[in-house]
C-alpha cells in the first residue's frame, strides 16, 4: 500500500539531514565522553553533596543558600582532613600553604573540589599527585556561566571517565559554581584538564570554542 | 550489579546507541542546545533506569521512546535546560549544515507541507523513514497494537499527500541515485568531512531505510 507513497517517503528522507551512520565517530568525541562521565557520576555527586536526588536542571533551581551550605560543608570537612595531612607531612616547613584542592572519597569516586581557584598549575598538580592521581589540572578565566565547566579535557590512555562538579548541577543560576572533578577510584591514566574559573577584573575570557585553540591560548598566556 | 560493572555495561550501550539518539535529536530540533538537551536527558534517564532496559535491539526502541517523551516535554516548554549538555551543545554547533544551510530549492515547498502536518504525524513518519522502524517496531515503541501503528503510518502519509496537494506541490518519483546532482546527493556512503574551522561537515544523501515495511 505504501508504494503510492514511496516518492513522498523519499522526500521525507531528504529532510532528515543528519544521518546516523555519519554520526558514529562522534560517539567517542570529547563531548560524548564527557557527557557519559557526567551522566554516570551525577547521582553520586549529588549524594556526596548531601543533595536530594533530582534532575540536573531542577538542581539548578535549588535555593542558593542550601547549595552554598552543602558545598561549603563538604569542602570544609575535606579541607580539615587534607590540612591535617598536609601538616603532618610538612611539619618542618612553615607556614603550611592552604590546600588548593579538597579531596573527598565518595563510594567509588573521588570528589576533588578546587577551594583556591587562584592556585598555580603546579600547586594543583601537586595536590592531585599527593593522592596518586596523574592529573594536570589548569584553570582558565571564563564567563560566569562557564565557571567549573570543562574548557579542555584529554587523557593519554583511553576515554576519560572524569566528570565535573559543575555539570552535576550543584549550583543555582547566578550562584557560585563549584570547580572540581569527579574521578573514578583507581583512575590511573594521565589526564590534562582545563576548567573554567571566575575571571578577575581585566582578564580576558578564554572561550572554550575549540579544544586545541583553548590550549594554545592558555599556554600562550602562561595559565 | 556492581557499580563498575553497571557502568561498563552502560558504556557499551551508550557508545552503540549514541549515534542513533543523536541522530534522532538532530532531525527534530532546531538548535544545538535543544539537541544536546534531548541527548543528555535521554541518556540520563537510561542510566537511572538501566535495569529496566530490555535486551538486544529492543533497547534501541526503548531509548527512542524516552527521547520521544523528552521531545514532547521540550516542545511543551517543560524540558529543563540540562547542565549536562553545555559541552555537547558546543560540539554540535560545529555541525553547521544541519542548523544553518538552506534546504535544496527543490525541497522547499515539500518542507512547507511537512511543517503543515500535525507533530504526531511528523513523528510517526519520521520514525518510519528516518529511524527505519517497521510498523511492528513502531507499535512496540509507542505501546500501540500493530494494526494501530499501521493505521497511523498510513494516515500520516495520506495527510502529507493531502497537504502537498492543498499547497499545489508535486513530488515526482526520485531519479536513480547515480543521476542525482552532486548538490543534492554528495555521497551515498557515510560522509564526515573535517571542516577547516567548523569541525565536522554533515551532509548527505538520505539513508537506506532498513526494516521498512510495505503496508
Amino acid at each position: 500500500m505504501s508504494d503510492r507513497y514511496d516518492h513522498i517517503d523519499d522526500a521525507v528522507a531528504k529532510l532528515g539531514r543528519a544521518h546516523d551512520e555519519q554520526l558514529i565517530s562522534l560517539s567517542r568525541s570529547p563531548a560524548a565522553q564527557a557527557l557519559f562521565a557526567e551522566v554516570v557520576t551525577i547521582d553520586e555527586v549529588q549524594r556526596a553533596t548531601d543533595a536530594p536526588r533530582r534532575s540536573p536542571s531542577s538542581l539548578a533551581r535549588r535555593p542558593r543558600r542550601r547549595a552554598r551550605f552543602a558545598l561549603a560543608a563538604a569542602a570544609a570537612a575535606v579541607v580539615a582532613v587534607a590540612a591535617g595531612f598536609a601538616f603532618a607531612a610538612t611539619v618542618h616547613r612553615a607556614p603550611p600553604a592552604p590546600a588548593p584542592v579538597a579531596f573527598r572519597n565518595s563510594g567509588s569516586y573521588i570528589v576533588a573540589t578546587v577551594v583556591n581557584p587562584n592556585a598555580a598549575a603546579h600547586e594543583l598538580q601537586a595536590a592531585f599527585a599527593a593522592h596518586n592521581l596523574n592529573i594536570h589540572l589548569k584553570l582558565a578565566p571564563v564567563s560566569p556561566g562557564m565557571v567549573g565547566s570543562v574548557v579542555y579535557m584529554g587523557t593519554l590512555a583511553g576515554p576519560s571517565e572524569i566528570g565535573t562538579l559543575s555539570s552535576a548541577g550543584s549550583a543555582a543560576p547566578g550562584g557560585p559554581h563549584p570547580i572540581g572533578l569527579i574521578i573514578p577510584i583507581g583512575f590511573g591514566a594521565h589526564a590534562d584538564i582545563v576548567l573554567g574559573r571566575p575571571a578577575k577584573p581585566g582578564e580576558i575570557y578564554r572561550s572554550p570554542g575549540g579544544a586545541l585553540d583553548g590550549m594554545r591560548l592558555l599556554e600562550a598566556s602562561g595559565v | 550489579m556492581e557499580e563498575a560493572q553497571r557502568r561498563e555495561k552502560f558504556r557499551i550501550l551508550y557508545e552503540a546507541a549514541y549515534p542513533r539518539v543523536l541522530g534522532y535529536a538532530l532531525r527534530r530540533t532546531s538548535t544545538p542546545e535543544d539537541a544536546a538537551d534531548l541527548v543528555a536527558e535521554t541518556f540520563l534517564t537510561a542510566w537511572r533506569r538501566f535495569e529496566e532496559l530490555p535486551p538486544g535491539d529492543e533497547a534501541r526502541l526503548w531509548l527512542y521512546g524516552v527521547a520521544h517523551r523528552q521531545l514532547a516535554n521540550q516542545r511543551r516548554g517543560e524540558q529543563r535546560k540540562s547542565a549536562l549538555s553545555e559541552r555537547l551543545a558546543r560540539e554540535l554547533e560545529a555541525l553547521a549544515p544541519v542548523w544553518h544551510d538552506p534546504l535544496p530549492s527543490d525541497l522547499t515547498a515539500f518542507a512547507a507541507a511537512w511543517q503543515g502536518l500535525r507533530p504526531e504525524d511528523r513523528e510517526v513518519l519520521g520514525l518510519v523513514v528516518w529511524e527505519g522502524l517497521s510498523n511492528a517496531e513502531l507499535a512496540q515503541m509507542m505501546g500501540w497494537s500493530r494494526a494501530l501503528a499501521k493505521l497511523r503510518v498510513h494516515r500520516a502519509r495520506r495527510r502529507l499527500a493531502a497537504e502537498l496537494a492543498r499547497q499545489g506541490v508535486e513530488v515526482e518519483a526520485p531519479p536513480a541515485v547515480s543521476s542525482l546532482p552532486e548538490a543534492a546527493a554528495p555521497a551515498v556512503s557515510p560522509v564526515l568531512q573535517p571542516g577547516a574551522s567548523a569541525g565536522h561537515v554533515l551532509y548527505g544523501r538520505a539513508p537506506v531505510r532498513p526494516g521498512r515495511e510495505r503496508s
